[in-house]
């Protein structure tokens, strides 16, 4: 490319130029100041701690910090659960929809109202409702007989099933909805054309429909796993991270961090381990899992 | 070639900007000898014409944490407006936004606030770090106070927990929160209930004063749906005791309650790691007894559920603020309005209270402090103070506790035994990583993952690292 391409190529490379500034400055530049601030010990608690250089001395805290892998360990659990059964589930909702064209314009509307309501308010709903002494639901659950005395939220054994089935009753319309415009959108000719030759419709979804809804499937599996590595609200409010440590993830890990201990290095390199599991997980579904299927 | 080297120059200046800002540093806030006003305030001078012309707004800005008597104080600051022409603007959030605006402000010096009322918690931290204010240049010079003013008149030991850090004041009490016992009344006054107690064991109900009291209390009155209470067959379960058991601040200030009084603490005065001692294994040993007690529940409760389970007429007995007990004497929203006691807690070795206390700092960083100081010292006054502790503020004034209303008032009373015994945590730098460490260890041990002589092993190692011991 010489002088006189550039000139004539500028106008339609600085169409570009507002685009590219504001995602440097909202995305780039704190990107790379949360890079650096990793790198130095600055806490707003020791005055000592002015943010000097220290290497990589926060990762190698981190890497031997209990509490963090724990938070990992609870995080990736409660990704590998929830993505899955909100999969499953929002394909069977997908193709139920699918089949009931003219109701399926109002079911989809009411299927949006979970994901509708800001997640700090669905925490506080949840939370009255598991109330364990004059919540709804455990009232119901006894009164059918599954559930004991012992609070839901107050037990190691419960606390994050249930975290897990409210992020599933909150995300599978999500699920659901991605994957009703990807079945919409798959032609119709490879189906009739198994029917005709004599396929059962379970050997059509098989066989037809769910490979091609795969690529559908990945995007609304990253989308998901992403953000359900990112849960902050629903547990801050329903549990705090407890019983114990029973549903410290990842997020409230490093809030705790940043804005209770006011550790902002520390908290830093915590909150960049982070992006760089989750980058690290969705390069491993990009690479693995897409070419196999 | 040429896109390639666009986007390195692009990435160049970015690098570049970044490198530039961290340079600049972290911002550090003003010396507090340069932020201490040393001229005279400035409604105590006589304006001359030349200084008459361009006449600025003064203002003072508030930020204090979104409860009844912030509101309150909104209501009544156009008081001080008329009386200094000084206009007043408050913000009030919840705890947790209040502390992340307050870091902020401070952090970046931008000045937003001139007076910020906080737990007395956040004190060292902020002191250590040069982000207040000590309060002195307002104490010594009366022509900054209002006029109503009288240092004298609060209560010493509130005044020294709440505002002061090494010896030194910082602010004055906006909250003098502390924990004691509520108690149904109507249980313990009945005569059949009395008479059962006895028998069951051998000496008479009374209000509890020692923990093992308590404990037997609590059982006594711990029954099943279908047996009678009071007279009255329950429909419901009804429990002895409520505890705050849920991995939060709520139960790590309740346990220090029975940590204290069993003769245990966290840190000695000076500073040393003290937790592993047989009195906070003990004490830990005897909280843990008591949700045998207590509804199922109570290992998710924080105090807001401590209050809903004594206002739905759940339970008997347990420990909770003081300021919160307009919320179970208000009939609109309590079954027990009337019904209720309150007193000091029990006593094992020492006699102790939970305090938890609010004070009001002027930061380092106002660019007002003058008419801050005038502000405070107006809120700290006696005729004020009465108007705040109508909408439910505790008195923090000696003057206050003399008020007929205030002085028959069983809550204020207790308050007052209370404040006496108080104790509260060193104010130290690293407190919240230190209620954090006794909140999770303290909560392991509640949910049984380890036992009482584990749970204080474990916050003792987390603890000498905290502190680097």
């Amino acid at each position: 490319m010489d002088w006189d391409d550039i000139k004539a190529g500028f106008p339609s490379y600085s169409f570009l130029l507002p685009a590219v500034f504001v995602a440097l400055l909202v995305s780039f530049m704190p990107l790379m100041y949360l890079i650096g601030l990793s790198f130095t010990d600055l806490s707003f608690t020791d005055p000592a701690r002015t943010g000097a250089f220290v290497g990589v001395e926060n990762y190698l805290k981190l890497a031997s910090d209990d509490q963090f892998w724990n938070s990992v360990r609870i995080t990736l659990i409660l990704m590998f659960l929830a993505v899955p059964i909100q999969l499953v589930l929002g394909l069977a909702v997908a193709l139920l929809l699918n089949q009931l064209q003219s109701a399926s314009r109002v079911i989809t509307s009411l299927l949006m109202i979970p994901m509708t309501i800001a997640p700090i308010t669905t925490g506080l709903a949840w939370r009255f409702m598991l109330n364990n002494e004059f919540g709804l639901l455990p009232y119901l659950m006894r009164a059918v007989g599954i559930l004991g005395p012992d609070p839901l939220l107050g037990t190691p054994g419960t606390a994050l099933p249930t975290i897990l089935a409210i992020q599933i009753w909150m995300w599978t319309p999500f699920m659901a909805l991605i994957m009703l415009a990807g079945l919409r959108s798959l032609p119709v000719e490879p189906m009739e054309a198994a029917l005709i030759d004599g396929a059962k419709p379970w050997q059509v979804l098989r066989d037809i429909t769910i490979p091609l809804m795969k690529p559908v499937m990945l995007v609304a599996v990253l989308l998901r796993g992403i953000d359900i590595f990112q849960i902050f609200d629903e547990v801050f409010i329903l549990t705090g991270g407890g019983p114990g440590d029973a549903t410290d993830v990842l997020m409230i890990f490093s809030f705790r961090e940043i804005f209770r201990f006011w550790e902002m290095g520390y908290g830093a390199a915590v909150a960049l381990t982070m992006a760089l599991i989750s980058l690290a997980g969705t390069l491993i579904v990009y690479r693995f899992v897409r070419p196999n299927w | 070639m040429f896109m390639r080297k666009l986007w390195t120059g692009i990435s160049v200046l970015v690098l570049l900007s970044v490198v530039v800002a961290g340079c600049a540093g972290t911002p550090q806030p003003a010396e507090p000898e340069e932020a201490v006003p040393t001229s005279e305030p400035a409604e105590m001078e006589e304006p001359t014409e030349a200084e008459e012309a361009p006449e600025v707004a003064r203002q003072v800005r508030i930020v204090a944490e979104a409860v009844p008597p912030t509101a309150a104080l909104e209501e009544i600051a156009p008081q001080f407006t008329d009386d200094t022409g000084v206009d007043v603007v408050i913000e009030s959030y919840p705890f947790e936004d209040l502390m992340t605006k307050v870091q902020l402000d401070l952090q970046t010096e931008q000045g937003l606030y001139d007076l910020v009322s906080l737990p007395y918690s956040e004190l060292g931290r902020l002191v250590e770090n040069d982000q207040l204010l000590p309060l002195s240049f307002c104490l010594d010079d009366t022509d900054l106070q209002s006029s109503g003013f009288d240092q004298d008149d609060i209560l010493p030991g509130l005044w020294q927990a709440a505002s002061y850090y090494q010896g030194e004041p910082y602010g004055v009490p906006s909250n003098a929160a502390v924990m004691f016992m509520w108690y149904r009344q109507d249980l313990f006054e009945n005569s059949a209930e009395q008479d059962a107690f006895e028998e069951e064991y051998g000496y008479p109900l009374a209000i509890p004063e020692s923990w093992d009291q308590y404990r037997d209390t609590a059982e006594f009155f711990t029954r099943s749906a279908g047996q009678t209470l009071a007279g009255e067959t329950l429909d419901s379960d009804f429990y002895g005791v409520v505890l705050a058991g849920k991995r939060h601040k709520a139960m790590v200030e309740e346990y220090l309650n029975y940590l204290w009084s069993f003769g245990g603490n966290v840190l000695d005065t000076n500073g040393n790691v003290v937790i592993n001692s047989p009195e906070a294994v003990d004490a830990t040993e005897f909280f843990l007894s008591l949700f045998a007690y207590a509804p199922p529940g109570a290992t998710d409760y924080t105090w807001d559920e401590v209050t809903v389970a004594f206002q739905q007429e759940q339970v008997a007995l347990g420990l909770q603020w003081n300021d919160q007990t307009f919320a179970v004497e208000d009939p609109d929203q309590s079954q027990v309005a009337g019904k209720m006691g309150f007193s000091a807690p029990p006593v094992k070795e020492e006699a102790a209270a939970s305090f938890g206390g609010w004070t009001w700092v002027i930061p380092a960083t106002s660019t007002n402090p003058e008419d801050a100081c005038m502000m405070m010292t107006w809120i700290s006054s006696p005729e004020a103070e009465e108007q705040l502790v109508a909408a439910g503020a505790i008195p923090s004034l000696a003057s206050t506790y003399e008020l007929p209303d205030v002085a028959s008032d069983p809550a204020m009373i207790a308050t007052g035994d209370a404040l006496a015994v108080a104790n509260s945590l060193t104010k130290v730098a690293e407190f919240s990583e230190m209620s954090d460490a006794i909140a999770l260890n303290i909560s392991q041990a509640i949910i049984g993952e380890v036992s009482s002589d584990e749970a204080i092993q474990a916050l003792d190692e987390d603890l000498r690292e905290i502190f680097g011991q």
